[in-house]
């Protein structure tokens, strides 16, 4: 888990500089079944998934990925946590699935999130070259100490590395939410079993002289010498 | 001017991409959002019926009606009601913490008759904030504005991380206790197995002197 969690970082920082569409969720998944989600993606686009189990057995689950005419395009079997990378060929509804089936007893809460790359990048240049071009703004100039095209510039960047920061605290946040329910389930299973251990030495102990009292009880006729032959 | 408006607005904005996934009429999903207090949360939901004669998923004709239920990380209910086929629900959190949103149709069948495509989308914080009202009601310029939603990001990261710290002190107090509790147990096991073996051991002695056997 330690090994992964520098790569997403990694990931995440990479993607934030063309990415303008993600969507995460965080979904309860029953035992024994799936629960799957749809998205629609158009064609050639770059979709990026990341999934992490944060609570439930032994926090790990089963994902698989369709495009639109139900093929599956990527399968993987009880992970507890993963990225997936794909490039979309036709436009269409695409579906992730996670697959709980495997499991009789626990449900899992998983985290997961969605990054589409879209081509607006472009888009905005023009856009701030277009406000650069304004005479009011024009202006301003004296005062900014540099051109306006230069402090879009710079309004550009802080919000770009916010999006990381942010999209960083969101991994952090999930990491946490997983140790914590790991050490709240740790914190449990030491009180419930150390008591239950407890309770079973005391009722065997027990057990085990009413045992031996009721062995010598039966026998009232028979001497102590031969009993002591026998044990 | 408003055209380079909308455009200025509508890439600061992060565009919902809204997902979607089938509910049974009478099944009942629920997400879960751990977030700060005092944040915001809206969520945009579209919801369609099977129809059968078109082979395709269609605006619901019936009076089908989405039950919204959030629940506060002390499991009290926060909020909780029912919404037309199409809405939204917004909610701002007072308790920092897990918040359980859930869903499910309020169709009176008794039993799962057909699936619902629900389109959902749940904006958290900064993202949940439009800004282009914003901007018409301060009367705000296209620089004034995108100052004030990297402002109002700025602020949203700081009480994650306000949070974030909240989180990593209650974590510690449960490893420590958690620590403290194993040696302590571990203790108290081994001193009772003393104490047993040791009653054991005195109760058949004198139990085999009284039967004059020892």
């Amino acid at each position: 888990m330690d090994r992964c969690f520098p790569y997403l970082l990694c990931l995440a920082g990479l993607l934030s500089f063309v990415v303008c569409s993600e969507i995460d969720l965080t979904v309860d998944i029953p035992a024994g079944r799936q629960e799957c989600f749809w998205q629609e993606l158009p064609a050639s686009t770059t979709c990026e998934i990341d999934y992490q189990v944060i609570d439930g057995g032994d926090m790990d689950i089963s994902v698989y990925v369709a495009g639109p005419e139900g093929r599956v395009i990527y399968m993987e079997q009880r992970k507890a946590e993963n990225v997936i990378k794909f490039t979309s060929e036709g436009k269409g509804d695409y579906k992730i699935c996670f697959d709980n089936s495997f499991s009789t007893f626990s449900n899992k809460v998983v985290f997961f999130e969605i990054f589409i790359e879209d081509g607006q990048s472009d888009d905005d240049d023009d856009e701030d070259h277009k406000l650069a071009m304004r005479e009011d703004y024009k202006a301003m100039e004296s005062q900014l100490d540099m051109t306006v095209e230069q402090f879009l510039g710079i309004l550009d960047r802080s919000k770009k590395n916010l999006e990381r920061s942010v999209q960083v605290q969101t991994l952090i946040r999930i990491h946490e939410a997983k140790d914590r329910n790991t050490q709240e389930a740790n914190f449990f299973r030491v009180n419930f079993f150390s008591c239950f251990q407890l309770a079973v030495m005391m009722v065997v102990g027990l057990g085990q002289v009413i045992m031996i009292r009721s062995l010598f009880q039966d026998r009232r006729s028979v001497s102590g010498a031969s009993l002591r032959a026998r044990t | 001017m408003a055209f380079l408006t909308a455009l200025v607005t509508l890439c600061l904005l992060q565009s919902s991409a809204a997902l979607y996934f089938h509910i049974g009429e009478t099944e009942r999903k629920c997400f879960i959002e751990e977030i700060p207090d005092e944040t915001m949360v809206v969520g945009n939901y579209k919801v369609q019926a099977y129809d059968h004669n078109v082979k395709d998923y269609m605006p619901v004709s019936r009076d089908i009606g989405m039950h919204v239920d959030i629940a506060d990380p002390d499991e009290k209910t926060i909020l909780s009601r029912t919404y037309a086929a199409e809405g939204r629900f917004t909610f701002t959190s007072h308790t920092a913490g897990e918040h359980v949103i859930c869903l499910n149709s309020n169709s009176s069948a008794w039993f799962n008759s057909g699936q619902l495509r629900v389109h959902l989308d749940i904006s958290v914080g900064e993202h949940a904030v439009d800004y282009q009202q914003v901007q018409a009601k301060d009367k705000l310029t296209e620089l004034q504005l995108r100052v004030r939603q990297l402002l109002d990001q700025v602020e949203q990261i700081t009480k994650e991380q306000n949070y974030q710290r909240y989180r990593e002190e209650r974590f510690r107090q449960t490893s420590e206790s958690t620590n403290q509790r194993v040696l302590w147990w571990s203790i108290a096991q081994t001193l009772i197995l003393l104490i047993t073996g040791f009653w054991q051991m005195q109760h058949l002695k004198s139990f085999f002197e009284a039967k004059k056997l020892v």
